[in-house]
């Protein structure tokens, strides 16, 4: 069931096991989230599913760390990461809008994470063109987000997600755009990250 | 363009004419063999031409107000994009308060504002300096700037910074490696307007300038008092052309691709 590799080389995700202890967060008198408990083990993938606006996206975004909990903890293999900044937390996220950068092409944005980590050059190449392997996007290094269609993005940013080898992968609405002859690979691959989706 | 209405076709080339005539007129004129502005001209040279490119009291104001155009771009460009990212992205304390403020000067009256600077420079002993006239349409320029910024950045999709530090980067990269990048049309947008503002403003380089910082449009008017021959029309046919040139460069070298991007 499990493909992350533990190197997490050109698509995996390394194993690391989520810990959710009554996590709080409120919007004004708003509670998004009132207590969430969850654990996901290693490995595990777990959907949530839920009416719109019942907080799925505020809790991913509150693992990613781009939303600060009003109470509560949460444990990255064991580790609390309330305190830790978002860049700093190893996390892959796609998001609803998948969040493309519409200035760089493909490659460019599947590379952007490894830049960050300071791979370069013929390495960040290999593990570029395995991510777009993964998703099956060889080709299309050079075409800008704008000239990709809708799945074609979400495509793109699974593999701008996964090619760093984050601890955990976030997707946010993950299968809507998915055309399903590519979706059965795609879908298969997400089967073995240890990630939430909402 | 396909199917053009003809009557919509009359109004445009109808608008487009009362938008160029006074442009062609002066332009025109310029290239007058005569000694007096009239249209149609009286023949054709390139006399006034001569005489007002070997004019120093043409061409040293004509390179006071580029210099001074791109300093105020610059410095505006400094002050209003690292604003603009402030402004839209924080819980800033007083961000409407801040932001009006800083469009303010949009609403003044630019003869106003000159008037305050000039009394404002006396007092610290500023009057007549590069520096007191650059300041003044910094002030100008700064508006517009801002309101470019700002559009561009609020009409930007922010989960893209976001990814980015999802993606590992520090806050300084994501501002240089995504918000940067993506707001530049913004900032041309504004860049183009700064120097045009700075270019033909008159009312501050008027009370702000000496004889050896005046501008371009400064000479043109005090030359205008006591002269109605077709230099006027040549030096302002030459400013014509710098702007044009101007414009036509950076929408080669920035404009089509970014208004692209811009409109995503």
């Amino acid at each position: 069931m499990n493909m992350g590799s533990s190197e997490g080389v050109g698509g995996g995700v390394r194993n690391a096991n989520v810990e959710i202890r009554r996590l709080r967060r409120s919007f004004g008198a708003v509670d998004a989230l009132k207590g969430v408990d969850l654990t996901i083990a290693t490995g595990e993938f777990v959907a949530l599913l839920g009416p719109s606006g019942c907080g799925k996206t505020t809790l991913l975004r509150c693992i990613a760390g781009l939303v600060t909990p009003t109470g509560g903890e949460i444990l990255i293999d064991g580790h609390p990461i309330t305190g830790v900044p978002v860049h700093k937390r190893d996390l892959g996220m796609v998001f609803q809008s998948y969040a493309l950068f519409p200035h760089m092409d493909v490659g460019q944005n599947i590379g952007f994470g490894l830049k960050m980590r300071g791979v370069r050059g013929a390495e960040a190449g290999r593990r570029v063109e395995q991510a777009l392997g993964l998703v099956q996007m060889v080709g299309y290094e050079r075409r800008y987000p704008a000239q990709l269609s809708g799945g074609q993005q979400q495509r793109v940013a699974l593999a701008r997600a996964l090619v760093t080898g984050p601890k955990a992968l976030l997707l946010d609405e993950p299968f809507g755009a998915l055309m399903p002859s590519s979706g059965n690979r795609c879908r298969w691959s997400c089967a073995g990250c240890s990630g939430v989706s909402g | 363009m396909r199917h053009l209405h003809p009557a919509l076709w009359a109004y445009v080339a109808l608008l487009s004419l009362f938008l160029l005539a006074p442009i062609i007129v002066v332009i025109v004129a310029g290239f007058t063999a005569g000694d007096f502005i009239m249209f149609p001209p009286s023949g054709f040279s390139l006399k006034w031409f001569e005489k007002v490119l070997r004019d120093p009291d043409f061409i040293r104001p004509l390179w006071n107000s580029l210099r001074l155009g791109v300093a105020a771009t610059l410095v505006s460009t400094l002050l209003a994009v690292p604003a603009a990212i402030a402004l839209t992205r924080g819980a800033l304390p007083g961000r409407r308060a801040i932001e009006t403020f800083l469009l303010a000067p949009l609403t003044v009256p630019t003869i106003i504002l000159a008037v305050g600077l000039l009394f404002f420079a006396a007092r610290i002993g500023l009057t007549s300096s590069f520096a007191a006239l650059l300041a003044g349409h910094v002030v100008i320029t700064v508006p517009y700037m801002l309101r470019t910024v700002l559009g561009v950045y609020a009409g930007m999709n922010r989960e893209v910074e976001e990814a980015a530090q999802v993606l590992g980067a520090r806050p300084w990269q994501v501002t240089w490696l995504v918000t940067l990048p993506e707001i530049r049309p913004g900032v041309i947008a504004g860049a183009i307007f700064s120097f045009l503002m700075s270019f033909d403003e008159v009312a501050v380089a008027l009370l702000l300038t000496n004889s050896d910082t005046t501008t371009l449009p400064v000479s043109i008017l005090s030359y205008l008092v006591y002269n109605y021959d077709p230099a006027v029309a040549a030096i302002s046919t030459i400013q014509i052309a710098i702007v044009v040139v101007a414009l036509v460069l950076l929408e080669r070298l920035f404009g089509v691709k970014n208004l692209m991007f811009a409109s995503r």
